[in-house]
């Protein structure tokens, strides 16, 4: 720094400077706003998953209340509203149970769905069950779990 | 506005400051990026970590075949209603009795296609069947489209007892086929 009277001066001289230092300020904090908010969206997501596994078991609880497998039929009919009760009104959810083998096909959908989701987070498992002529069939059972208030 | 000018080198440059300002902010703002894209890249890798190979052969191993098998060769025939885990050890029965693994290719493409079912799309199933010999475990035979490779495999393992007393191992390992490389790229 130094002090004299040789330096260029003026209003419009300093307004290059004024635009770069702005965009230069401007730009970083730009970008601290987009890391923070994917952070938050990562840590929103973390939450989702342990959700879902949280509903996953106990959709897989309602399903299979028995160490035994359970029928096709009682499978079809199975009520799942445990899992608003374990997931509260906080989060929408949507379960699903499809038959992989011996074919593919849906067996249930149910859900509570009075939100969109942004977020979404899902989790499956596979489970044996009884059909009607008796063999074990294959059948993958998928939690759908994102923020309703979102 | 025509303020005194005066051409020297004693002036303070004040827009070169301003645009070593604007350059290192672009190189912090680079950097954040980069470092934040790294952190989600990882999230979103650690994705395939989540499947669960064992439960997923205990699944498998309790099923019904499904549809029936006539092995011609072996003079066997499956209705369908034998459980895939009773069926790899009549299997490795007769493997190691003598009979050649070759005879049982439609019951183990039944099962290679199952298995291809219950899998995840990112992942490649591969099952063993092993029984124990006095010197060790040994081969019978082996399910799936190729061998995995074992440094990112996941796998799980059951062991099977037959009436006659022998004792056969049944491996599961699923091995990443699409998700790494296009993390990787």
């Amino acid at each position: 720094m130094r002090q004299d009277t040789s330096a260029v001066g003026g209003f419009f001289e300093d307004l290059p400077v004024l635009a770069f230092v702005l965009a230069g300020v401007l730009s970083v904090a730009s970008t601290a706003c987009w890391s923070a908010e994917e952070l938050a969206g990562g840590d929103v997501l973390d939450d989702l998953s342990r959700e879902a596994g949280r509903a996953l078991k106990a959709a897989v609880g309602s399903l299979q209340p028995h160490p035994c497998f359970p029928t096709l039929e009682s499978v079809r009919v199975a009520n799942l509203s445990g899992i608003s009760q374990v997931l509260g009104d906080e989060y929408g959810w949507m379960a699903s149970v499809w038959s992989l083998h011996p074919e593919v096909r849906q067996i249930l959908v149910s859900g509570q769905l009075g939100s969109d989701p942004m977020f979404a987070r899902s989790a499956e498992s596979l489970i044996n069950a009884i059909c009607d002529d008796g063999t074990i069939a294959i059948l993958e059972v998928r939690v759908v779990v994102w923020q309703a208030n979102v | 506005m025509c303020g005194r000018r005066t051409c020297d080198d004693t002036a303070q440059l004040a827009l070169l400051d301003a645009m070593v300002f604007f350059a290192v902010s672009a190189l912090i703002c680079s950097v954040m990026i980069s470092a934040v894209e790294s952190s989600v890249d990882r999230e979103r890798a650690d994705v395939p970590a989540r499947v669960d190979p064992s439960g997923l052969l205990q699944v498998f191993l309790a099923a019904s075949l499904g549809e029936g098998v006539r092995l011609e060769g072996a003079g066997l025939e499956l209705t369908g209603r034998e459980q895939f885990g009773e069926t790899l050890l009549a299997v490795g029965g007769l493997v190691r009795s003598g009979l050649p693994a070759g005879l049982f290719e439609e019951f183990l493409s039944h099962c290679a296609r199952v298995l291809d079912v219950l899998c995840p799309h990112a992942y490649a199933p591969w099952l063993q069947v092993l029984s124990e010999e006095p010197m060790g475990w040994a081969l019978l035979y082996s399910v799936g489209a190729a061998e995995p490779d074992h440094s990112e495999a996941i796998s799980s393992y059951q062991n099977l007892a037959g009436g006659d007393g022998t004792r056969m191992m049944v491996i599961l390992a699923l091995s990443p086929t699409l998700l790494p490389h296009l993390v990787q790229v």
